[in-house]
């Protein structure tokens, strides 16, 4: 299939998830227990002034017609207005956006980095000295609580040898890059967190790689080593890492909840807990389509790739692990 | 059950999510593999996030206090000559989804910042209320209707004079809000007469002795008339509003013109950090100088640490620890099974588990540290023997206790409880509830037998007012005797001070005696900073740093 057509079919088919996703959350903020209204007014939550609150915020209607209604506004481009207040959902959602988009876009860099050189590394030479020590380093992070990771970080860098800053505060009116250092402890998090799972997977890939029958060829034919990563392993195993480094973003865009809370970071992650809590469905449905929709890119963008590099070069296969017996 | 309802729901959402997105990639097994790698550590961190929000947003001034004070109370006099400038970095919860708008916010950092920015007509300063805005505010001979006079020279940030149509708009806001309207409902502000810039008269639709402390003193900030430009708000107060970001804090600088006493620090940088544990890191790293709100745990750990201290407050901003028993409900229909209750619990115990000895005692009646509270009455000492056979008179040996962790530790309290009660005889099942949806159901909350519970430490005429009476709309021990009802009614028409609050104490007797509600502690908010920030007060549970200065 020519790649145009392809993609279309792919949007075609990103658009009919969009929606499906949708209607999910919408559903599953609909099931729990509680609304706007019980959630705001708590211990006052009489009957009579539930009713109340709930004609206020036009909670009346029945859930298929505020889904409706929200998914006109939504076609229209306009996120509507917050559930539990006369905000608009853009003004609550942008500024966190923006926030996890900068941490996201940083911890995309190291997490590849550290997912790919490492992987490349360990999975050359799959059994020798630094296979071992990445294999057992990244599997001992992999097996720890990121709450506890990051404590550590803190407690090292923040406390002990007082380099940076335990929190990451935002200046106001500012973004984060004014402070670039307070990145720096949520990124190694993350980074550990996610490159530590990249690079176990890149590591297999490439370990699969370098035992197939071509690189071996090309090692024992003396290809120098810089060479038979550069022209043969590299190229097969491409795609199939491009896909790993898409499966990061649900995580970086998404997951971040607990680095946000630890480092006070003001992203999305926590927005998106809070308002679940407060049952605001027009926000949890932004933040939902926000992170479908870049997910979706992601693994576009991976699948792209994935033909691109196919077409490119047709000795390796862009799955190795379809090409093992 | 507790959180777990919503964690479900957190992951089910984030599961619904992944489920789609899986099939949206077509490219086989590699893809899979990695879904599933990636899985356990997204869904972990959802799960894993329990709320902050909900046990933080407890100090908020939503439950501020009333007590009855001095109906003319002045401004308090401040000793000159203090080091004037400097900026403070204050840290407290804060959401981005928060706002300036005093009748609609929720958030703790937004109550402070309001607070600097806005005047109020009354503040409730530690135990104590205090006019500020007001030069008076009286009632007539049966408190039915009372005048609000300003004080003079009084101006907005831009200039503008604050005036009677000020003070008439701004409540107004507050009454027609679902987080004050119940405490505004006795004013009647349609029927309000703007008699000039300075005077205005409110008609009450039921007598009010004590509207100053009850209504007023939980609430009173006041905007310029017609204001709705939340975010840049224009107030009164000692400092001007520079910039606002929800979730991320607010910049104020010191107002040169105050019509008040000076504020002596330049700037107050307002710091949102959600997380208690987070706000003492970016306090031991020096991002700020003042945590608002701190564990005990946390307070605990900085113990030996000079370059820090902490501040615990037990009055208005305090939370009350206690367990309610619904007298509708058997067993406690019985008076003596109430009583053995009271008598069965350790209350030090409960104090030295749940609140690592953070806590003062509590004697079953609301309000300790605050106007009107009863100290005449005997501290309840354990007494299992008599509780045990109190409970065989009754033929009682097992109940049902229903728990949610509303604010941390009420679900374990309750299993102590379950102990305690043990030892006389009693079986307790401990029924664990979802915290967030607790209130939810109403029905339920108002007929269960037996149930952990928090409040915030208001005085003694506002938190009867709530939750006791037959007119209280949380009174879920169903405390409502004719005598008691008849009493509060009488109380709140009174006019003299002295003698309501004479009648508030011999209420608070009728609480500690025929009550459903078993007080164990009073839980101070602890708060920490770097040493050397003086005259710090509490404003309705918040920190207020008009007079404070940097030493």
């Amino acid at each position: 299939m020519p790649i145009i057509l392809r993609l279309l079919s792919r949007l075609a088919i990103s658009l009919a998830l969009l929606l499906a996703v949708s209607i999910a959350v919408f559903a599953s903020v609909e099931i729990l227990p509680g609304d706007p209204a019980t959630t705001i007014l708590g211990r006052n939550a009489s009957p009579d002034r539930v009713e109340a609150l709930r004609e206020q915020l036009g909670l009346e209607s029945s859930p298929v017609v505020r889904y409706w209604d929200w998914l006109k506004s939504m076609a229209q481009g306009d996120l509507g207005l917050q559930a539990t207040g006369n905000r608009s959902v853009w003004s609550t959602v942008s500024t966190p956006l923006r926030n996890t988009a900068i941490l996201a876009v940083v911890a995309f860099a190291t997490t590849s980095l550290a997912a790919v050189g490492g992987g490349l590394i360990a999975g050359r030479r799959p059994g020798n000295r630094a296979d071992r020590a990445l294999s057992i380093g990244t599997l001992s992070i992999v097996a720890m609580p990121e709450f506890v990771i990051a404590g550590l970080l803190i407690s090292l860098f923040a406390f002990r040898l007082d380099w940076v800053s335990s929190v990451s505060l935002v200046p106001l009116g500012g973004t984060p890059l004014d402070t670039p250092s307070t990145l720096i402890l949520p990124v190694a998090t993350i980074t550990l967190v996610a490159g530590s799972y990249g690079l176990r997977l890149v590591r297999a890939l490439v370990a699969e790689a370098s035992s197939q029958p071509f690189v071996e060829a090309a090692r024992l034919a003396g290809v120098r080593e810089t060479t038979v990563l550069r022209r043969h392993l590299l190229p097969s195993v491409a795609a199939p890492t491009a896909q790993v480094l898409a499966f990061s973003v649900p995580y970086l865009i998404g997951g971040t909840v607990i680095v946000e809370q630890v480092f006070a970071y003001p992203g999305l992650g926590s927005l998106l807990v809070e308002q679940i809590e407060r049952r605001d469905v027009t926000v949890v449905e932004a933040i939902a389509m926000i992170m479908t929709t870049t997910v979706i890119a992601g693994f576009l963008i991976a699948d792209l790739l994935g033909v691109l590099t196919t077409r490119h070069t047709p000795r390796s296969s862009s799955r190795p692990s379809a090409a093992l017996p | 059950m507790k959180i777990y309802r919503k964690r479900i729901a957190c992951v089910g959402i984030a599961a619904a999510i992944a489920v789609l997105l899986a099939s949206c990639s077509s490219d086989g097994d590699s893809s899979t593999e990695t879904q599933e790698s990636l899985a356990p550590s997204a869904s972990a961190t959802v799960s894993a996030s329990s709320s902050p929000t909900a046990e933080e947003a407890v100090p908020s001034p939503t439950a501020a206090d009333i007590a009855t004070a001095p109906a003319t109370a002045t401004a308090v006099a401040e000793p000159a000559a203090v080091p004037a400038g400097g900026t403070l970095r204050i840290a407290a919860l804060s959401s981005p989804a928060d706002t300036l708008n005093p009748a609609a916010t929720t958030g703790p950092l937004e109550y402070s910042v309001l607070f600097h920015i806005h005047d109020s007509l009354v503040l409730q300063k530690g135990g104590e209320f205090v006019l500020q805005l007001a030069e008076s505010i009286e009632p007539n001979a049966d408190a039915t209707e009372w005048t609000i006079t300003l004080v003079e020279g009084a101006r907005f940030h831009d200039g503008r004079p604050v005036t009677a149509a000020d003070v008439a708009y701004s409540l107004g806001l507050l009454a027609a809000s679902p987080n004050f309207g119940q405490s505004y409902a006795a004013v009647n502000l349609e029927g309000s007469t703007i008699v000039d810039d300075r005077t205005l008269i409110i008609p009450m639709r039921a007598p009010r002795g004590d509207l100053l402390e009850a209504v007023f003193g939980q609430l009173s900030l006041i905007v310029p008339d017609g204001f709705t430009d939340w975010g840049n708000n224009i107030g009164s107060g000692p400092y001007k509003l520079v910039s606002f970001e929800p979730g991320v804090g607010a910049l104020l600088e010191r107002n040169p013109d105050y019509w008040g006493d000076p504020p002596a620090l330049d700037t107050l940088e307002f710091v949102g950090i959600a997380d208690p544990a987070t706000r003492l890191n970016a306090l031991r790293s020096g991002d700020i100088d003042y945590a608002w709100n701190i564990s005990a745990a946390g307070a605990a750990s900085i113990e030996g640490d000079s370059s820090l201290e902490t501040h615990r407050d037990s009055g208005g901003g305090s939370l009350i620890r206690g367990f309610v028993l619904n007298l509708n409900t058997p067993p406690f229909d019985n008076p003596d099974v109430v009583r053995a209750v009271k008598l069965a619990i350790d209350r030090w115990a409960l104090i030295d588990v749940v609140l690592l000895g953070n806590g003062e005692i509590g004697n079953d009646m609301p309000s300790k540290g605050l106007p009107g509270y009863n100290d005449s009455i005997p501290q309840v000492e354990r007494d299992v023997d008599t509780a045990r056979e109190l409970f065989t008179a009754a033929g009682v040996d097992s109940f049902t206790m229903r728990a949610a962790d509303l604010v941390p530790g009420i679900v374990d309290s309750s299993e102590l409880f379950a102990q305690q009660m043990a030892e006389a005889g009693v079986t307790v099942t401990v029924e664990e509830a979802d915290a967030a949806t607790y209130f939810n159901d109403f029905a339920a909350v108002f007929s269960t037998p037996a149930q952990g519970m928090y409040y915030i430490n208001r005085s003694a005429g506002v938190h009867m007012g709530s939750f006791s009476g037959s007119q209280g709309t949380f009174n879920i021990s169903g405390y409502a005797t004719p005598e008691f009802d008849a009493g509060l009614a009488d109380m709140q028409a009174t006019v003299n001070v002295d003698e309501r609050l004479q009648k508030t104490e011999e209420l608070l007797a009728m609480i500690h005696y025929e009550d459903g509600l078993v007080v164990w502690a009073f839980e101070p908010q602890i708060n920490a900073s770097i040493p050397g920030i003086e005259r710090v007060s509490l404003i309705q549970s918040s920190p207020y740093f008009a007079s404070a200065y940097l030493n």
